[in-house]
């Protein structure tokens, strides 16, 4: 079953690069969207793979429902005369998107791989062997531990979270409510 | 019960935002017309936060919520002046209010929201409160920023809200990083996992993109591109908001994580210079050619933030200090400015063509002006020469070879003085144009106050400048470790070897 | 059992032992795919059937004996259909979205314990997996009506996804109720938490019962929510241009999602596969002791059938609603009351244990 798991693991990886790829060079919009749709559905899966279940079922149920049918819904409003590709026509831009990404790519693996070396000291040692790392994460993936970190240590941003949204109810319900003027 | 008396006693200023918010909400929902007594509960319920604020015991640092929230003598100094400045802005906000008297309510709610956002930002302890705070302050300030109905303004506050996406998305990049490697979000466990284990490099990295995203809220590089559209298309008060509030909020957290958390990191002070460089000379190169001073005030406030970042990456006390004080200047000329721009704006924005022959017809508003943007240029007795003056001093005590660091600053402020004075000079013109003025009770007081206090500290400017040395020697614990630090990186420029 | 079988063919043909999981995984998904085929060519024929009871007709009884062949007759007529793309259309799209819509059905079908312990996919969010997996679904419907170039295609997938949304919401509350009972968001926790008739979830949460059933018919776009479809006015909503296979999966799967939602209720609300007396009759007899997940897959079958004869029962009686009256009734009605349910039951759960 270890090996089943990392395949999955790895195809759906993959997946996530590939469709978040084509979700920037697609040519129309809808495919952008959906290609977008299974990056949010795979990332969904990788949870499923590291037995975070209710990470996943968030993930699939938040992304993968929820905002791909506001994105869906938006396209279908929009209609066909979308504009084609936006940034990508021209070829400069590309060069220089392709040279940031390399950049970061490489200071990220020069920064990160002393990190990730098994010799070194620090970093990882502090979640144990290997064998403990997967049961925290397993503890970690529960739907009781996630209620009890966020009903005990993160109550406060919790709370927080409920006003903001309140917020952004009552600007949303502002700016899209047409005023007597405008009508 | 002892958790609840904690919260009680330490969280009282942002219970009564809270509430207040909640309370606001529902005047919105039951009526669309009380705007004079709305105006009366915000203002009461702000004082007393305010008040809330200055009783609190800051002689101890003390935590709540099982340590995700602070209260030090430095967290609650910020806080005063979050809140000092949302008084300020709703009396600023008066035009607006009158001329559009709808959804007074949820205009007055998403101050208070904002403003609870950058209290508990200023306060927080772990990443996730960080964050949520962060998204609380910005998430409000997009809707601020939207109130007016209008295609420009709406265009502006969409560009506002892409580029606040992606600095949320960059800082999310950083903390993430930080916690794959430590396994923690508290501020406290990621800086004993920074000092014990192989962390240096990835902290560098991470503690870059965390306080890169960050600089959003301050509109510097990389993310400053929304400031002159939004503060131009913006009501006039939440321009004001957005850049003294908003960014006093930043700071107060950018100067916590750089003291608590990225603490030693050297490589961090790097980029704080540089972020700082790039900025002030940005901020001040596109300042030159600008004609409409509400994008002026823009550029300005990008090249001031460029300072304060520039004394930051000192680390010493001293900088601190200063920068501490430069933060109170800045507010106070800020809102100097802003009220003056909101008596002269008529709805198409205020140029320096349209301040012409100001000196002449109104010479008491054109005094206020003089004193406030000559104070943001830098210019003696006023108090923005003697922030400048002070900056100056803690970098030339920080060492000779930061001179051409120096310098560099010094060009910066000779080429800001150009466009101060620029819209100075237009008000001088023989050639007069049409001026229409609103004034009202409450803008007066914001006005009147403000540039009172612009000059007042400018000549008796000793006990504001103690009061940030105290401010800044609180958070001193942390100042003095990365003192020692400074020194080890200027004699032996490589990198400190943590592992 | 099943799964040593494997792993014994697997040495005696010499093969990698690795591949053993895989083999089970799709085996396991087989016969959960072999079930739901079943189901559905049985459902067909029902729903025609009760249809015609309840309306005072024959309904089919040519097609073999007294018209039990009919559905299969039907199936075979769609698979030698044309296949045809319009002009107009997006072909990519337009093959793809009956296959999305499709295949999170299976999922579903792998996440309901058919008998203890026998769930295809074990987790322990199942509920919360599955609620969120079925409405993955919709994502078809919307590529299907936009791919398709047709405005009564559209504004069909249009309708289902306004629909879709607005129903959720209650949907997943209503849920959220029983999770409170029970403390476990595992449908086979649930399952055990409900072993006879007095625990049956339905007898706390009445309220929630409700709700989830009407969710359950709009989710379904079933009568009286069937405005996505609704032939007098959209000629046949979003599989407007569909024909051929593609129409029979998205047949197959409408059915297939009835089957599914109504075997949830069950398990939700009426005990799921534990027998209403407490003990199982296989359970006395000692041979059949080892198979007694037989007798569980009974009860499960016979109370969901009770349920998709009552769904059947509400499409024959009542008529269909207004859109504005559609939304109206999601959002003023069913999602307080669903909010006011979670209130009552957490009450419950508090004051009397």
């Amino acid at each position: 079953m270890e090996f089943l798991n990392s395949a999955v693991f790895l195809i759906f990886a993959a997946m996530i690069i590939f469709s978040s790829v084509f979700a920037v060079f697609a040519h129309k919009i809808e495919y952008s969207v959906l290609s977008a749709v299974v990056c949010f559905l795979s990332v969904g899966a990788l949870f499923l793979t590291l037995s975070a279940d209710f990470i996943g079922a968030s993930q699939i149920m938040i992304y993968g429902v929820g905002v791909s049918i506001l994105l869906a819904f938006a396209i279908m409003f929009t209609g066909k005369d979308s504009p084609k590709s936006l940034y990508l026509t021209n070829p400069l831009r590309v060069f220089l998107g392709f040279v940031l990404v390399l950049t970061f790519l490489s200071v990220l693996i020069f920064f990160i791989s002393p990190v990730l070396d098994p010799k070194s000291d620090g970093a990882f040692s502090s979640y144990g062997s290997f064998a403990a790392q997967i049961e925290s994460i397993r503890q970690i993936g529960t739907a009781k531990f996630i209620g009890r970190r966020i009903f005990c240590d993160y109550v406060l941003p919790f709370e927080l979270l409920s006003l903001l949204l309140l917020a952004g109810i009552v600007g949303v319900g502002y700016l899209a409510g047409g005023s007597k003027k405008d009508v | 019960m002892e958790f609840a008396a904690d919260i009680k006693n330490l969280m009282m200023p942002e219970i009564i935002l809270f509430v207040g918010a909640l309370l606001l909400c529902f005047i919105g929902i039951l009526t669309d017309k009380a705007y004079k007594r709305v105006f009366s509960i915000v203002v009461l319920m702000l004082g007393l936060s305010f008040l809330m604020c200055l009783q609190l015991d800051t002689d101890t640092v003390s935590m709540a919520f099982g340590g995700s929230f602070l209260i030090s003598k430095f967290t609650v100094f910020f806080k005063e002046l979050i809140l000092a400045g949302t008084i300020s802005t709703i009396f600023l906000s008066d035009k607006y209010i009158k001329q559009n008297q709808k959804s007074v309510a949820e205009f007055y709610m998403l101050l208070f929201v904002a403003a609870l956002g950058g209290m508990i930002l200023v306060s927080s302890r772990d990443f996730i409160t960080m964050f949520v705070a962060l998204e609380t302050l910005s998430i409000s300030s997009y809707i601020l920023s939207g109130f007016i109905k209008e295609k420009n303004s709406q265009e502006a506050t969409l560009k506002y809200l892409v580029t606040g996406c992606v600095a949320s998305a960059v800082i999310l990049y950083g903390v993430s990083l930080l916690y794959g490697m430590s396994g923690s979000l508290r501020f406290d466990v990621i800086f004993a996992a920074i000092k014990s284990a192989s962390m240096f490099n990835i902290a560098a990295l991470s503690g870059t993109l965390v306080i890169s995203g960050l600089c959003f809220k301050l509109a510097t590089i990389p993310f400053y591109n929304w400031a002159p559209d939004v503060y131009e298309k913006s009501p006039l008060a939440v321009s004001a908001f957005l850049s003294t509030v908003s960014k006093v909020a930043g700071f107060g957290i950018i100067i916590r994580l750089v003291s608590e958390l990225f603490n030693g990191i050297w490589i961090l002070y790097l980029v704080l210079g540089l972020i700082a460089l790039v900025s002030m000379a940005i901020g001040n190169l596109l300042g030159l050619c600008e004609e409409n001073v509400k994008r002026l005030m823009a550029y300005s406030s990008i090249a001031h933030a460029g300072y304060i970042l520039a004394v930051l990456a000192l680390g010493s006390t001293l900088s601190l200090s200063s920068a501490v004080f430069y933060i109170i200047t800045y507010l106070l000329m800020n809102f100097a400015a802003w009220s003056c721009l909101e008596v002269l704006d008529n709805g198409d924005g205020v140029t320096t063509e349209s301040l012409k022959g100001l000196a002449y017809k109104r010479p008491v508003l054109a005094f206020c002006m003089v004193s406030a943007f000559a104070s943001l240029a830098g210019l003696p007795i006023f108090v923005g020469f003697f922030s400048k003056f002070y900056l100056f001093q803690a970098i030339v005590f920080a060492g000779f070879l930061l001179y051409p660091f120096l310098c560099f600053v010094l060009l910066n402020s000779l080429i800001a003085l150009y466009y101060y004075f620029k819209v100075i000079r237009a008000m001088f013109d023989e050639q007069e144009s049409e001026q229409t003025v609103f004034w009202s009770k409450r803008l007066a007081v914001v006005l009147v106050f403000s540039t009172v206090m612009v000059l007042l500290t400018g000549i008796f400017s000793s006990p504001v400048i103690t009061y940030s040395q105290q401010i800044a020697q609180s958070q001193m614990p942390a100042v003095i470790q990365y003192e020692a630090i400074k020194g080890t990186y200027f004699d032996n420029p490589r990198p400190i070897s943590v592992r | 059992m099943i799964k040593a079988l494997i792993a014994k063919l697997f040495s005696y043909f010499s093969l990698p032992h690795i591949l053993v999981g895989f083999v089970w995984v799709v085996f396991k998904f087989a016969v959960i795919a072999a079930i739901m085929v079943v189901v559905v060519l049985m459902l067909v024929l029902m729903e025609r059937r009760v249809l015609a009871v309840l309306t005072i007709r024959k309904g089919p009884n040519r097609v073999g004996p007294n018209g039990l062949l009919q559905t299969i007759a039907d199936a075979i007529k769609l698979l030698f259909k044309e296949d045809i793309v319009p002009t107009g259309a997006d072909r990519v799209l337009f093959t793809l979205a009956p296959v999305l819509f499709f295949a999170p059905v299976l999922v579903v079908y792998g996440l309901i314990p058919f008998a203890e312990g026998r769930a295809g996919i074990d987790s322990s969010c199942s509920l919360l997996l599955l609620l969120a997996v079925s409405s993955v679904g919709i994502l078809g419907l919307v590529s299907a009506g936009w791919a398709s170039n047709n405005k009564y295609s559209m504004l069909g997938s249009m309708r289902s996804v306004a629909q879709g949304i607005s129903y959720e919401l209650p949907l997943v509350i209503a849920a959220l109720g029983v999770v409170l009972l029970s403390g476990s968001m595992s449908l086979n926790e649930i399952v055990l938490a409900q072993k006879n008739i007095l625990d049956w979830y339905i007898l706390p949460s009445g309220i929630g019962f409700f709700i989830f059933l009407t969710c359950t018919l709009a989710e379904l776009n079933r009568c009286p929510f069937d405005l996505p479809e609704a032939e007098s006015e959209l000629v046949g909503g979003y599989n407007t241009e569909y024909s051929g296979m593609k129409f029979a999966l998205f047949f197959l799967a409408e059915y297939a999602l009835l089957f599914a939602y109504s075997a949830v209720i069950a398990t939700l609300f009426f005990g799921g596969y534990t027998s209403p007396f407490g003990v199982y009759a296989m359970g006395f007899i000692p041979y059949l002791k080892k198979i007694v997940f037989v007798e569980q897959f009974f009860w499960l079958m016979l109370k969901t059938f009770v349920i998709v004869y009552l769904i059947m029962w509400i499409r024959a009686t009542l008529p269909r609603l207004r859109a504005d009256q559609l939304m109206s009734f999601s959002w003023k009605f069913l999602l307080p009351l669903s909010f006011l349910n979670l209130i009552l039951l957490a009450l419950l759960k508090y004051y009397l244990g």
